[in-house]
């Protein structure tokens, strides 16, 4: 079964003489990925609010509940290596905003420790937002349909540097506003640098002018929040239209 | 003109009232256990520093350890005579109930859980005479308790970090941490609590 799918795989590759099939295309893209993510105790400023009702569920001190929400708009020039194979290379811009709060709506942050004095705060909310700009390189792989559709599969990484962190505090008690720029300072930012890896199936409409849909899985190589523990971005949307263009030998 | 007079104190009365509800949800939140597991030892609550409300040891072969839900306190402390302070652990054993109390001088008055930050770093050695150590048991199938004064023959108690507890701007409790160990005899048995923890927050309802 294995063998037979490789040479499917293959000759699909070859069937096509790639100086015919040389196209370039021009991609914009639009995508989407949502995850959500459980914060253990791991926060050395995060102070537990509620009792254990089941401490069964509660055993191993899970606390809070997060979510990050990535949206990215990039332009990938796509070269058409043959009627099956893209190479893609572009430019990409990636908001996360990464939310964390507890299940009872609020929790204490403790912003400051004396020697003898604890002192926290009571925030309802953590939202922090990261801007990167990347450069996403793939490889897209199209399997022929019938008509004007086909399905392609699609693979691959982002390089991206963080260009901006704003971190947006809500404070329970109005009064507290002062610390808000020392939470925010212990809040800190994630890595400058991050490589989202992806795979994804896609199908892609041609009516002359081309736009398709995918659902990547992507994966981080580091997260995209400083309050994030998980690295996996999970399953996403990204929609395309492509501007082709031949190129005569 | 009347009508806005009743309206502001109207107004007044209702914000006293949400600001008196705030007060009691801090002060009852507080008071709730959070049970974090120790790692190594997960029978045991994890050494915190938080004002969690929980307290473990070892206990020979079992544990001696906090209740994780109902009304009982599972410490207190009281002010005695002769600048000495009670410490009460209200606890189990398997299904027993257990209550360990410990009556130690603590070299200067302490009459609020505010001053509580005294203790801060003391360690007491249970060994001396001044300090007078009691358990009791309560078997919750027949009802029927018992209680003894002990000698330990080793061990001490350490209130390693106390703590005031400040929530947005205001103090709400002292965070009492520490860990205690300590060995004795009674009727030809040997009994050994080690590798003790607790972590109790102290308002006014916790000391009195």
């Amino acid at each position: 079964m294995k063998k037979n799918f490789l040479a499917v795989i293959i000759l699909a590759t070859l069937s096509v003489p790639a100086a015919k099939a040389q196209q370039w295309g021009i991609g914009v893209n639009a995508g989407t990925n949502y995850c959500e993510f459980e914060t253990e105790v791991s926060f050395d400023n995060l102070r537990q609010g509620y009792r254990h009702e089941n401490e069964w569920y509660y055993e191993d001190g899970s606390y809070g509940v997060g979510d990050m929400r990535s949206r990215y708009f990039s332009v990938t020039p796509e070269y058409r290596y043959s009627n099956n194979i893209s190479f893609l290379a572009g430019l990409q811009l990636t908001v996360a905003s990464s939310n964390f709060t507890s299940d009872k709506g609020y929790f204490y942050w403790m912003y400051d420790k004396q020697d003898t004095e604890l002192s926290y705060c009571t925030i309802h909310k953590f939202r922090q937002t990261n801007s990167y700009i990347g450069v996403p390189l793939a490889v897209k792989f199209v399997v022929r349909g019938t008509g004007y559709t086909s399905v392609f599969f699609q693979g691959g990484v982002t390089p991206s540097v963080r260009v901006n962190t704003n971190n947006d505090i809500q404070i329970r008690d109005l009064a507290m506003e002062k610390v808000k720029s020392k939470i925010s300072d212990q809040l800190g930012t994630p890595e400058n640098f991050c490589m989202p890896i992806y795979a994804s199936v896609g199908v892609q409409f041609d009516f002359g002018l081309s736009a398709s849909f995918q659902f990547p899985y992507t994966i981080l190589g580091s997260t995209m929040s400083s309050f994030a523990e998980d690295s996996q971005l999970g399953f996403g949307i990204q929609l395309a239209y492509i501007f082709s263009k031949s190129v005569k030998e | 003109m009347k009508t806005l007079r009743i309206l502001a104190m109207l107004c007044a009365t209702a914000a006293i009232f949400i600001s008196c509800d705030a007060e009691k949800d801090y002060k009852y939140e507080l008071q709730e256990t959070v049970w974090v597991s120790d790692e190594n030892e997960p029978k045991l609550p994890k050494y915190t520093e938080q004002g969690y409300n929980t307290f473990g040891a070892r206990f020979n072969r079992e544990y001696f350890l906090s209740y994780r839900n109902g009304s009982q306190f599972p410490c207190l402390f009281s002010s005695k005579e002769n600048n000495k302070l009670e410490m009460t652990f209200n606890g189990h054993v398997s299904s027993k109930g257990m209550q360990l109390k410990i009556v130690f001088p603590c070299g200067q008055a302490i009459r609020s859980w505010k001053e509580m930050v005294a203790l801060n770093g003391k360690t007491i050695d249970l060994t001396d005479p001044n300090v007078v150590v009691t358990t009791s048991y309560v078997d919750n199938y027949d009802n029927t308790s018992e209680s003894y004064t002990i000698t330990p023959h080793n061990g001490s108690i350490t209130f390693k970090k106390v703590n005031l507890l400040n929530i947005d701007g205001v103090v709400r409790e002292a965070v009492v941490a520490g860990e205690f160990n300590f060995g004795y005899e009674y009727n030809g048995n040997r009994y050994i609590i080690s590798s003790g923890r607790f972590d109790i927050g102290v308002d006014e309802d916790i000391f009195w």
